[in-house]
């Protein structure tokens, strides 16, 4: 069972310097693709340059604040009985999956979090997917092992029983 | 040791595979007609040799050649496809150009279907659907076989007969309050019970066929026929009568043709939602065999289900606007198999009122007795506010837009005003009926919950089917302690309306354990 006051377990710093890579990333593809449109849609001066100004402008600031916002909100917890991950920005989104539940386990790593030597696991059941993002890769690598072992350990009880 | 059983679908299977390609060819031809009509004269005054040279003979060559080609395709596919039925499995093999096996695990398969659409009762055969408990092909039906009628009734159950094997021991159903319990004794009765059984309440082998009369079913397709199409066809007749009364007829054939053909078209369109509806729940029963549900329906396609109640995710209670109205309630079965494909219905009740229809659901699913769908939980106090906030956003969009429009259209000021105002009032009394819906009850076994705009829906689950439950806290919710979300299962997701951190949390402790505390 996880307990209400049950200590949550923070990411690596690294994460943060990631999520600040994929949103610069992201953004500068928007804030490219606005401008564009922007140049060759409209035509009055003043709303194309204010369009582009203010696209520009909240790129910066969502690289600049969200990014540390998100990290520092990310947390995950693992225990005999559930895996349970929060996460967000404004809107904070918490997930809750039994242990009894799972069937499925992936590991996968993006070019970006390569870089940093992170990685992310994916838990599958039957409703679907949850994920547990930027762990370090001998962190993912235990958490990996030590979930296969309690998957197997899940469906030999069930098959006993 | 179940003995080995192997053959192929039936050779219909090869037209029912062409005859979506020959409907695309009689639409083109349908489409040309004009042509085909001028190359038959051609050919009347300038014989053969004009056609060769206006290119009408290669066409038409190329559609034979065409045709050829995929009925040899179908006839292949055919021939290289067998069925093996062996001990626990079910096995497709294909040995075409892509050759594949599909071996799937009796105990796996969550619902036995049996189908007959016109020409299928011409050859005289049955379209057998089986489907898995699997989130990958949760909206696609797994397997499709067509046999002749003897042979698809013996397949399905053999099936079924394997499945309860499997099952280990005959399920003893819970007592429901008449104190009977159903037990299958004579599976070849029942069936025949079913088939011929006229009345609503008579017994056989021990057995509560559940049917429904003509009105019954008409009544059904009108309480649960969409409010929208109601909406549209009345005002459409309404703008109708109103312009003929001031303007005359001729001047509505003459002026709006294209408005009276509209509202034509939905009024037509609302009274064929009704005809669909009956036809397709045409002489609707349902009984409960041991373990499985068997439902029967349909006029011009015969449907006969098979559902294992313990491959059940939910059950969904549904009150579409004109139900609510009436106080009438349609119950569902939430589970993989029923409903990937168009007209398919996992309805197990048509709709009745709510005391009837506990004794329905009391007799069919006992192992659901435990919700109790009166006395709902109202979300949580705060809610509104926060709708209410969610609802600036659209109240901001709409100043925009009335400005946008106003900017850079022509249009009168009713328009730019209106549209925008009205889009904005629509939307907020759907926040206000979501919230008038929203609703929960967190029992022993599991919960029930309501939402819904117009039409209510009320999804009862166990603790045991939840898989995954997400809690999403927006930022002023957050601070009054409440949250919204999801609940995901099998072939489902339900939303969660606006509870307190602790219920989420308390939620979360009977997900884990399975069930009661």
């Amino acid at each position: 069972m996880i307990p209400e006051d049950a200590k949550y377990i923070r990411l690596d710093p690294d994460a943060e310097k990631c999520m600040r890579v994929n949103s610069v990333i992201r953004w500068v593809i928007l804030a490219a693709a606005v401008t564009a449109a922007s140049l060759f849609f409209i035509d009055h001066t003043a709303v194309k340059t204010a369009v582009i100004a203010a696209v520009w402008i909240i790129a910066v600031i969502y690289v600049i604040i969200v990014p540390h916002m998100r990290y520092e909100r990310y947390r995950y917890y693992i225990d005999e009985e559930a895996i349970k991950v929060t996460e967000g920005f404004l809107w904070i989104e918490e997930q809750m999956v039994p242990m009894e539940r799972l069937h499925k386990l992936s590991t996968s790593q993006g070019p970006v979090e390569r870089i940093f030597g992170l990685s992310e696991i994916c838990v599958t059941t039957a409703g679907g997917d949850v994920t547990i993002k930027y762990l370090k890769e001998d962190t993912a690598e235990k958490i990996s092992e030590s979930l296969k072992k309690r998957i197997n350990l899940i469906v030999r009880n069930q098959r006993e029983n | 040791m179940m003995e080995k059983l192997r053959f192929r679908c039936h050779f219909s299977y090869i037209f029912e595979g062409l005859w979506q390609f020959w409907t695309v060819i009689a639409l083109i031809i349908i489409q040309q007609a004009d042509s085909i009509v001028q190359i038959v004269r051609d050919i009347g005054t300038e014989g053969f040799t004009a056609i060769i040279h206006s290119g009408g003979l290669w066409i038409l060559a190329a559609v034979i050649l065409l045709s050829v080609a995929v009925f040899v395709f179908q006839f292949l596919r055919w021939r290289k496809t067998w069925i093996t039925l062996e001990d626990n499995l079910i096995i497709i093999e294909r040995n075409t150009l892509k050759k594949y096996k599909n071996t799937i695990a009796i105990e796996n398969i969550s619902a036995v279907n049996m189908e007959r659409n016109l020409f299928e009762r011409l050859a005289g055969t049955y379209k057998i659907k089986l489907d898995t408990g699997s989130m990958t092909t949760a909206d696609e039906t797994d397997v499709t076989l067509i046999l002749k009628e003897n042979k698809a009734k013996q397949f399905k159950k053999t099936v079924i007969d394997r499945m309860e094997e499997l099952k280990n021991s005959a399920v003893k159903l819970k007592k429901p309050d008449g104190g009977r319990v159903i037990t299958s004794d004579d599976p070849e009765a029942a069936n025949a019970a079913f088939s011929m059984s006229k009345k609503p309440d008579e017994r056989q082998t021990g057995r509560k066929i559940f049917r429904c009369t003509g009105k019954d079913m008409f009544m059904h397709a009108v309480y649960t026929l969409p409010l929208t199409s109601l909406l549209i066809a009345v005002c459409g007749i309404a703008a109708g009568i109103w312009y003929v009364s001031r303007n005359g007829f001729d001047a509505l054939i003459e002026n709006a043709l294209g408005g009276f053909l509209a509202a034509l078209l939905m009024v037509l369109s609302a009274i064929y939602n009704i005809i669909r509806r009956f036809v397709n729940y045409y002489d609707f029963a349902v009984y409960r065999d041991k373990g499985d549900i068997h439902i029967s329906c349909g006029l011009i396609k015969l449907r006969n289900y098979t559902i294992p109640a313990d491959k059940i995710t939910a059950i969904k209670i549904e009150q579409p606007a004109i139900s609510r109205i009436f106080g009438r309630y349609s119950a569902k079965v939430v589970t993989v198999g029923i409903g990937d494909e168009k007209g398919e219905n996992s309805n197990i009740t048509m709709s009745l009122p709510i005391e009837k229809l506990q004794i329905y659901l009391s007799e069919l699913l006992p192992e659901y007795n435990w919700a109790d769908i009166q006395e709902i939980k109202k979300e949580a106090s705060g809610s509104v506010y926060v709708r209410l906030l969610k609802s600036v956003k659209w109240h901001i969009l709409t100043v925009a837009a009335i400005i946008s429009l106003s900017e850079m259209t022509e249009w009168p000021w009713w328009i730019t005003v209106g549209a925008p105002v009205i889009c904005d009032i629509f939307i907020n009394i759907l926040y206000l009926l979501s919230h008038i819906t929203a609703g929960y009850k967190i029992l022993d076994k599991g919960m029930v919950i309501s939402e819904g705009y117009f039409t209510r829906t009320i999804d009862i689950f166990t603790y045991e089917k939840m898989q995954i439950l997400f809690m999403n806290y927006h930022p002023a919710a957050r601070r009054l302690g409440i949250g919204r979300g999801t609940i995901r299962q099998l072939a489902s997701v339900v939303t969660v309306p606006y509870i307190k951190k602790e219920e989420a949390f308390e939620i979360s402790k009977r997900i884990i354990q399975g069930g009661a505390k």
